[in-house]
Formats: structure tokens, sequence, C-alpha cells
């Protein structure tokens, strides 16, 4: 056996079989979700399984709309957005902080933003629930884009510092020598130089409000509140499922984060690492 | 001065009026927080609310619904933080969690006789109601599903065959028609929740030991423990056992065994009457139909005893709460005509009898089947321990887990009735000891 051989039976083996199990394992169930959104109600549950339906129809989609789904995807739109940019804004401002300056109870302060991520939503919900109360914020959408920026900017915070910790100062101060304000060199060439990284922080702070649920189910009552998980969650009801529906559903909740995927993922992928080892 | 002392005097006047009048036209908010949410309950009750709200210029009567499986933890988190609806529907099987933490009004005799419509709601459901918590009324039913076994009667006349009226032409039939190879049974199992169906196979199958669909004999003892329900279980199991039911069956929840009932994966179904609409979509309306459950050699035929929907007025913090707006409110929900309206658009069993005399009720078959059990005299009523406040939690997640492992010969059968008689025999004893007996 030549070498070439050896190294392409190599490759087969330990490359490309692999690669492609991982992407039928990862793949099958978006795959098995769009399937059945195509499927009517009794195709749906027919036996022998179709693993493609024998007669495609939109059906599900366009009664994701009688039923106020557009609604939902608008308020989880929303959500999302506002806290995405609440989220943005604060944590290049605090992530330069704790990454540039040192200040008395600085790792006292770190430490802190890391404990709040140890409580689960579950233990907060009850206390932010009184809060949003108090505050009149029940059925309201900006109680949710208030929760999902507090809890998670400490992280997306955290991810910036990391990200400011591998761009060298000399880099900021040669911009000040240059006649930059201090803000001046953040947004002009602190920004830009780190924009995979923020993309990355943007990324995962969208991600965690469009997915929200615990205090989704907490903060709001009203169906023209919904947002996608809780409308997700109605399709489940005491004496039966819409498989139809709550598959046609989650297509649809999943468009925005392919979406952001498939425009972002190169940017993504050197930002995700980027604050990983100081430069 | 004069002048302008009597300008003030008479703008406090106008300021006056004005506040009183005001007042007097502000509408009070009642809020009903429904616990099943559905796009035909939620439809229904939209136009119904909107029609209340025109009636009367004393209220504003809001209807809000939420996911079934969100409401449990909902309903929760308004306890604990006293923002709780006025008015709230909940399934019978939470009664006994809610009254536990005391966080449902008692419906004294005193609301009652406010609740007009109460005096045309089944007695018997309200017995049955009282019963789970030492004779204190929580909640008024307005709706409930019946058990009942499904066939699909297109493959039954291919076949030639009746519908099993009996355990044991049950038993031969799925013998006779379970075909593993080509995955078709003759029946269903419900492997995940199996309470209902498998506690009506059990005490059917044993007559429930004599003692009239009670889990207690005469000394207070649980009688699952008891030899014939070992074989009876033993038997049940043996229905997954012998490969007369899908593989799927120990993960089969409601849903899974609907789904093998509608596709034809199998063609006998023992389930409540809710799915009956399912059926009726996927098989069409003239290829199967809902028949009573299986009997014994004595003809009786056990089932759980009627679990309803109720209305319950949640418990204020604030012992000067008024509750009048809900107590009329839950007057209104409970009439002939809405009741009989929601069941008529859901397909469930009204619990206010003067809706049996309307004519969507008296034309479907389902009703009639449903409303026969009530007067059939083989019928018998396992009467399940809701009092108990672990029972809800037992019946749920000990029992599913048990029973699975029985299917999967992880357990033997003697082992797990035993172990629930004894798990029962515990609450019992702690009940008791609560009430002081």
């Amino acid at each position: 056996m030549s070498r070439k051989t050896r190294t392409r039976l190599a490759n087969l083996f330990f490359r490309d079989i692999p690669i492609v199990l991982f992407l039928i394992f990862m793949l099958f169930p978006f795959y098995w979700i769009l399937n059945t959104s195509l499927k009517d109600s009794i195709d749906v549950i027919s036996i022998p399984i179709q693993y493609w339906p024998s007669h495609p129809t939109f059906e599900n989609f366009q009664g994701l709309i009688s039923l106020g789904f557009d609604r939902y995807f608008l308020n989880s739109l929303f959500v999302a957005t506002f806290t995405t940019i609440i989220i943005m804004v604060l944590s290049l401002l605090g992530g330069y902080a704790m990454s540039r300056y040192r200040f008395k109870g600085r790792t006292v302060v770190y430490i802190m933003l890391l404990a709040t991520q140890m409580l689960p939503a579950v233990v907060l919900m009850i206390p932010l629930f009184q809060t949003m109360q108090t505050l009149g914020l029940i059925d309201n959408l900006w109680s949710l884009v208030i929760v999902c920026s507090c809890t998670n900017l400490a992280y997306c915070m955290l991810m910036m510092m990391g990200y400011y910790n591998s761009v060298p100062v000399s880099l900021e101060e040669a911009a000040q020598v240059d006649g930059c304000s201090l803000m001046g060199g953040i947004i002009r060439i602190l920004i830009p130089t780190m924009a995979p990284a923020i993309v990355a922080t943007g990324a995962y702070a969208f991600i965690n409000a469009w997915n929200v649920y615990v205090y989704a189910v907490a903060f709001i009552n009203q169906k023209k509140m919904y947002t996608l998980p809780l409308g997700l969650n109605a399709f489940q009801g005491e004496f039966g499922t819409d498989y139809g529906h709550l598959a046609a559903g989650c297509v649809v909740a999943l468009i925005p984060v392919l979406v952001i995927f498939a425009f972002l993922q190169k940017r993504m992928a050197g930002g995700a690492t980027a604050g990983a080892v100081k430069g | 001065m004069k002048k302008l002392l009597s300008m003030i005097l008479a703008l406090c006047m106008v300021l006056s009026l004005c506040a009183f009048a005001s007042a007097e036209g502000e509408r009070k908010t009642i809020s009903l927080w429904y616990h099943s949410g559905d796009a035909i309950t939620d439809a229904y009750y939209t136009e119904v609310f909107n029609k209340l709200n025109e009636s009367q210029d004393k209220y504003t009567f809001e209807y809000t619904s939420f996911a079934f499986k969100d409401f449990q933890d909902k309903f929760q988190n308004a306890v604990i933080t006293d923002s709780m609806p006025d008015v709230v529907s909940l399934g019978f099987s939470n009664i006994s969690t809610f009254t536990a933490q005391d966080s449902l009004l008692p419906l004294t005799d005193e609301i009652l006789a406010q609740v007009e419509n109460f005096s045309k709601v089944d007695a018997g459901l309200t017995t049955n109601l009282r019963n789970i918590a030492s004779g204190t009324l929580y909640g008024i039913p307005f709706a409930y599903n019946q058990e009942v076994a499904y066939v699909n009667t297109a493959f039954l006349a291919e076949k030639g065959e009746e519908a099993p009226k009996t355990q044991k032409e049950y038993l031969a039939l799925c013998e006779k028609y379970a075909d593993a190879e080509n995955g078709k049974y003759f029946t269903t199992l419900r492997g995940v929740r199996p309470y209902d169906s498998m506690l009506a196979w059990l005490f059917t199958y044993t007559d429930g030991a004599g003692f009239n669909g009670s889990w207690f004999d005469d000394e207070g003892k649980c009688i699952l423990s008891r030899p014939e329900f070992i074989e009876a279980m033993e038997a049940y199991a043996g229905i997954y056992k012998n490969k007369w039911c899908s593989g799927d069956s120990v993960n089969n929840n409601y849903n899974e065994i609907c789904a093998e009932f509608d596709s034809g994966v199998a063609y006998y179904l023992v389930h409540n009457s809710s799915s009956n609409t399912n059926h009726a979509n996927a098989l069409g309306a003239d290829n199967f139909k809902a028949v009573t459950v299986m009997a014994n050699d004595q003809g009786h035929y056990f089932a759980s005893g009627l679990q309803p929907n109720v209305f319950c007025i949640p418990k204020s913090k604030n012992p000067d709460h008024d509750y009048s707006g809900a107590i009329v409110l839950m007057n209104e929900l409970l009439s002939t005509e809405i009741d009989g309206g929601l069941c008529a658009a859901l397909g469930r069993v009204p619990c206010n009898v003067e809706v049996q005399e309307q004519d969507w009720y008296k034309q479907s078959d389902l009703m009639m089947l449903c409303a026969g059990y009530l007067t059939d005299e083989n019928y018998k009523q396992i009467l399940n321990p809701y009092w108990l406040a672990d029972f809800s939690t037992m019946i749920t997640t000990d029992m599913t887990a048990d029973f699975q492992a029985v299917l999967l010969g992880e357990m033997s059968a003697a082992d797990c009735m035993t172990k629930w008689a004894e798990q029962i025999d515990e609450y019992q004893a702690e009940y008791l000891a609560e009430q002081g007996k």
C-alpha cells in the first residue's frame, strides 16, 4: 500500500467518516423539525414513518399567523434586539474599565460579577417578579429586556474584558498621541480591531434573550405579549400536542439564529477565541 | 371676598361631583386564569367575556389563559407573591396541592348561596370534591372527561370481530392480532403516567377485592399488595412482555397512545373522552367508536372517579378582601349557556345538569355513552385517595418509574404493588395524624 493510499485511508476513517457521522447526528433533529413542519396533522403520526412528507404543505406555517405567532416573533425580536444593544454598550464600556484600570476592589468586583452567574433563573424569579410588579412592568416586554440585560451583562462584560486584554495598550496610546480622546480611541481604534469579538458577544446576548423562557413565564400573562418560547409551549395542551404547528413554530424560531450564524460565523469563530490568550 | 368664597365652594362641589361620578362609573376588574388554553377555548371565552362586559357596567371581566405546561409554575408564583387572579380554573389533581398551601378559598354555604348556578351542578361531582378535602368544598366543577375505550370499527368489521366487552376477550384479541413484524397490534399500552388505565385494569381484574373501588380494606390498610392485585399487574404487564403491543409502549404517554390508534398501529385504545375529536379527524368519524371500558367476569367495570376541572377562588392574604366580583364571575361561567357552549365546543362532558337538555348533548353518542356510566349499576368508581397531599406526585412520578421497571423486567409485580401499598399506607397514616384521628 502506497503512502498516498495510506494517507487517503487515514483521512477517510479518521476525518471524513467521523465528520459525516457528526453532521448526521447534529443535523438530524433540525431535518426532522423541518420534515414535521411540512406534514399535515395525519401524516405527522402516520406509520410507517415518512422521512419526507408525501404531500408537503405549508398549512402549519399559515396556521401560525392565525394563532398570533407573528406577534410572538416581533415580541421576541424586540426583547432580543434591545437586550443586545444595552448589553453591548454597557459591556464595551464596563469591559474596558475592568481591563484597563487598576482600582481598589477590582478583584472583589470581578468575583462579584462571576458570582452573579452562579444563581439559576428559578432562584431569582420570585424576587424579580416582585420587583417588576412594583415597577408596573408585568405584561410589559421591557421587564424581559431589563432582566435579560442584567443577567447576561456580567458574562458579556467579562468576555469583553478578555478581548480588551488581548489588544495592546500601545495602540490606544498611539491614538491618543495623534489627538484622539479616550472615547475616541475606543470607538475609532479598539472597536474596529475587536469587531469579531464584539460580534461574538452580541450574538451570545441576542441568542440568550431570544430563548428566554423562565422569566417570560413569570412576567408575561397576556397572549399579545408572548415571546416565541411561550408561544411554542402553548402547542402542548392538556390532552394533546399539536406537533405540526409546534414544528413549524420551531422552524420560525430558528430563522434569526441561523441567519446570525450564517452571516457572522467567520467573525464569531475568530471572536470567540480572541480573548482566550493574552497577547 | 364672599364672591371668591362662593366660587371656591362651587368649584369644590363640581370637583366632588366629578370625583363621585368617576368613582361610580369605575368598573372593578375581575380576572379569570384558565389553566389549559388552546385556540378553541381562547376564542370561545374571549367572545363570552366580551358579551359579559357589554351586559353590565359594574365589572370588567378579564380572561387570561396559559399553556397547560406553564400553568402550575405560574399559579405557584402568583400564590407566593400574592398576585393571584380573582377566579382560577384547575385540574382535579391540583386541588390537593393548592389546598395544602391554603391558597384556595373554602366555598362556604354563604358563598355557595350567592352562586345561583351551583344548584345546577351534578351533586355527585361536588361530593367527590368535598371528599378529597375533609368535607370542605374548594372548587365548583364545570367539565370532565370520562375514561372510555376507542375501537377501530373498520378493522373489527374486516376481521368479523366484536369490540371486546371483558378483559378475557380483550386479552384473546391482543394475542390474536399482535403482528410485531409489521408493527401492527390490537392494543396500545401507556407506560408514562399510566395510572388511570392501569388502575382501571387492576380494580376491574380483581373486582376491587370486594371493597367497591376503595383503596383500603375494613382495617384501613391499602389493598394493592393483595395477591389478586399482583396477579392483575402481571396480566397487565404481560401485554407488553408478550409483545402484544408496540415496543415503544414503555415510553408511551397519552400523545403516543393516541397516535398509535390514529395511525392504525393499534385498533383499541383506553383513554378519556377528550381525544374523540382527534380520532374523528384522523380515522374518520365512521371508522371508530367509543365504548365502555372492559368489564370483568361479574360484569363490573371500574374507572377512576370522575376528575372534573373546577373553578376556584384564590384566597387573598388580605383578610378584608372583597370576593363579590369573583362570585359573580364564577356564577356566570357555571351558567347553562356558558358551560354548555364550552363543553359543546371542546367535546367535554358538562357538569351542569341542565346542559343535558341541550340538543348538541342529546345528539352526541359520546355524551350519551358518558351519561350511561352514571346510571349503570355495573360501573364502579375507583375512589383514588386524592386527599393525600403526596398522592398526585406518587401517581405521576413513582408509578411511572415503577411500572416501567415492571414492564422491562427490572422489578417484579409483587415488589411494585407492595411498594405502592406501603407508600399509600404511610401517606394515609400521616394524613390521619394531621387530622388528629
